[in-house]
């Protein structure tokens, strides 16, 4: 049997539910999916840093959980849910003009009005640069010799302001702060998985993306998969755990599912 | 027969009126032509910067001397310090990146209030999108032509909104030679084929602005800015630093002299007629002969900082009442996964961004 190391940020607590709950349920037995770290109490701090002598260390809470849950590296893989909401931090909220760039065949024009535009490109390596740790990180995962790496998309944005503003405590919206046009949020969304994939990609890892089923026509996330403003719920997680088991058997048996 | 008194009136001038006791008699760096500014700038005072690469030395001492550096277009909080770097903001008070000539910053008002547009819109390199008046504002231009216009539109705003509220323009003029489209007179901040478009001559033609226009393009941007901001103050310096390269039919050395000439003595004419503008000498303090060429780099074009800092220290000094004690703060640490990125950040505030380099490569 393949097991399956989940581990990560926020987003990890609704796995951990769905599994615990059933929601989730396994359609083969050839597969075993636990969670080994989850949320930022468990995994504090960054995902890598830069030690005395200037080398490039995974976060010690990472090595110190898959020491203690590993049995067979060759058989294990590892499933990261890691840095989902970076593009949250950066634009979730705004006190001003809105955030607005454009990337290269988005399918609805730049809007000009109330906005701080800024070039695509800009955009881009901004977003690159405050992900370099996310880049060493999966470098570093790369290397310990599991026999397989997933990393698990974001869920997307909500689309609905009141809903994401009516679950964030009041403290947040002071001071003329107010929850950023789905627009913005989207897109950040996407820049921050655009890229997110493109350095899964150059390590070797496989970046799975989130389940068509809970997303709607325009790409936010389904208002029956959303939790609270920035995570979606277990239901949203047990669709995850599925794409999750069905990679997995067909690594180990293409075309069985 | 009774001695007539001597009346020479140079025996009541004031020292500053001779060049052996404050020129040559002094330290390099105690030399201070600045006489009774005009006015002063207070920490409340909006200051705006535009002009030629020497003016981004300017700006950047202006934004680190605890002035109120007025940057109209400062880029989202979303980037970081490299990235507004790289992508010129801040280096100016807008995203205009340099305007090398006076026509060049009559032009630029106009296009930000509406009044001028430009018939050549973009230039194609491959895939990419070059704006025409600003062709080095970002690496590889812009990705769409949509993009590129929403950039300008949202760029030409940030103009507008900077003459409308500024207290202080510090205009930096750096040339009179430049480029023009044959069918609008639209400028260039370069030569179209020169790192940027492609030079075409039945489209673009070759000017050197005379001392008339010059004065008369001054007098456009100074009547311009108060039409929209009567109380504005203009400060107006000369780049000192040379071209690099001439397309008049003569020696460098002497298009330079031509060049500063004209700019110097058009500024100093305007200046005379105007008690809301005033001249700072960056020019002489850079190129006077006192400092025995010690403020040049090996190119002898490149201002060093000792030179930078000689300039900004009086500017501060008789227009700010602020001491400049030391060069600019250092670029802040990063952090050590990102520390190969401030190198290069380091190295970038070091090269001063100049669009004529592209004239020589």
């Amino acid at each position: 049997m393949r097991r399956g190391l989940i581990f990560g940020h926020s987003h990890v607590w609704s796995i951990r539910r769905a599994l615990a709950s059933g929601a989730f349920k396994p359609r083969t037995g050839r597969v075993s999916l636990e969670v080994v770290l989850c949320g930022t109490q468990e995994l504090p701090s960054d995902l890598s840093y830069v030690d005395a002598s200037g080398r490039c260390r995974l976060n010690a809470a990472i090595i110190s959980a898959l020491h203690r849950a590993s049995q067979n590296v060759s058989n294990e893989c590892l499933i990261s849910v890691v840095r989902g909401n970076t593009y949250n931090e950066i634009g979730l909220l705004t006190d001003g003009k809105e955030l607005e760039f454009h990337p290269p065949g988005w399918p609805t024009p730049p809007r000009l009005d109330g906005i701080s535009f800024i070039p695509y490109d800009a955009a881009r390596i901004a977003m690159t640069r405050r992900m370099n740790e996310f880049a060493q990180y999966t470098r570093m995962l790369s290397h310990l010799g599991f026999a397989h790496i997933i990393h698990v998309a974001a869920p997307p944005p909500i689309e609905e302001n009141a809903f994401v503003s009516s679950k964030l405590p009041s403290e947040a919206l002071i001071d003329g702060h107010r929850v950023s046009s789905p627009e913005s949020r989207l897109k950040l969304w996407w820049l921050q998985e655009h890229i997110t994939r493109s350095i899964c990609e150059s390590h070797g890892v496989e970046y799975l993306p989130v389940p068509k089923e809970a997303r709607t026509n325009e790409g936010f996330l389904a208002p029956e998969y959303r939790k609270d403003s920035v995570h979606a719920n277990f239901e949203y997680a047990a669709l995850t755990l599925r794409d999750i088991e069905k990679r997995l058997v067909e690594l180990e048996h293409p075309g069985t599912l | 027969m009774s001695k007539q008194p001597r009346t020479c009136p140079y025996t009541k001038a004031p020292a500053t009126a001779f060049w052996r006791k404050v020129v040559a008699d002094l330290p390099a760096g105690d030399v201070d032509p600045v006489l009774n500014p005009k006015f002063t700038i207070s920490k409340t005072d909006k200051v705006a910067t535009a002009g030629s690469c020497f003016a981004q030395h300017v700006a950047r001492y202006l934004a680190k001397s605890g002035l109120l550096y007025f940057v109209t277009e400062p880029g989202h909080s979303m980037l970081d310090d490299e990235t507004c770097a790289q992508f010129n903001y801040g280096t100016f008070s807008a995203r205009y990146g340099n305007i090398y000539t006076t026509t060049q910053m009559v032009q630029t008002f106009d296009r930000a209030f509406g009044a001028y547009s430009p018939i050549e819109d973009h230039w194609r390199d491959g895939e990419r999108f070059i704006d025409p008046h600003r062709p080095f504002i970002q690496p590889n231009g812009f990705s769409s032509l949509e993009e590129l216009r929403c950039d300008r539109a949202f760029h030409l705003a940030a103009v507008r909104r900077m003459f409308e509220e500024l207290d202080v323009f510090v205009f930096t003029l750096g040339l009179t030679e430049g480029w023009r489209s044959k069918e609008d007179g639209a400028v260039f901040p370069v030569c179209p084929g020169c790192g940027a478009g492609i030079y075409d001559p039945a489209r673009y033609e070759f000017f050197n602005e005379r001392f008339d226009t010059t004065l008369s393009n001054l007098q456009a941007i100074a009547e311009r800015i108060w039409g929209v901001n009567k109380s504005a103050r203009i400060l107006l310096t000369v780049s000192p630093v040379p071209l690099i390269a001439t397309m008049e039919p003569q020696h460098v050395l002497l298009a330079t002299t031509y060049s500063k000439s004209v700019l110097r003595a058009a500024a100093g004419e305007f200046m005379a007629s105007h008690h809301r503008v005033d001249y700072f000498p960056s020019y002489e303090i850079i190129t006077g002969g006192y400092a025995r060429g010690s403020y040049w780099e090996s190119d002898l074009r490149g201002v060093r900082e000792e030179g930078v800092q000689h300039v900004m220290r009086l500017l501060l000094r008789h227009y700010c009442d602020i001491s400049l004690q030391t060069s600019p703060p250092p670029v802040k640490q990063s952090d050590p996964l990102r520390h190969d990125l401030s190198e290069g950040r380091s190295a970038q505030v070091a090269n001063i961004i100049c669009d004529e380099e592209h004239l020589d490569t």
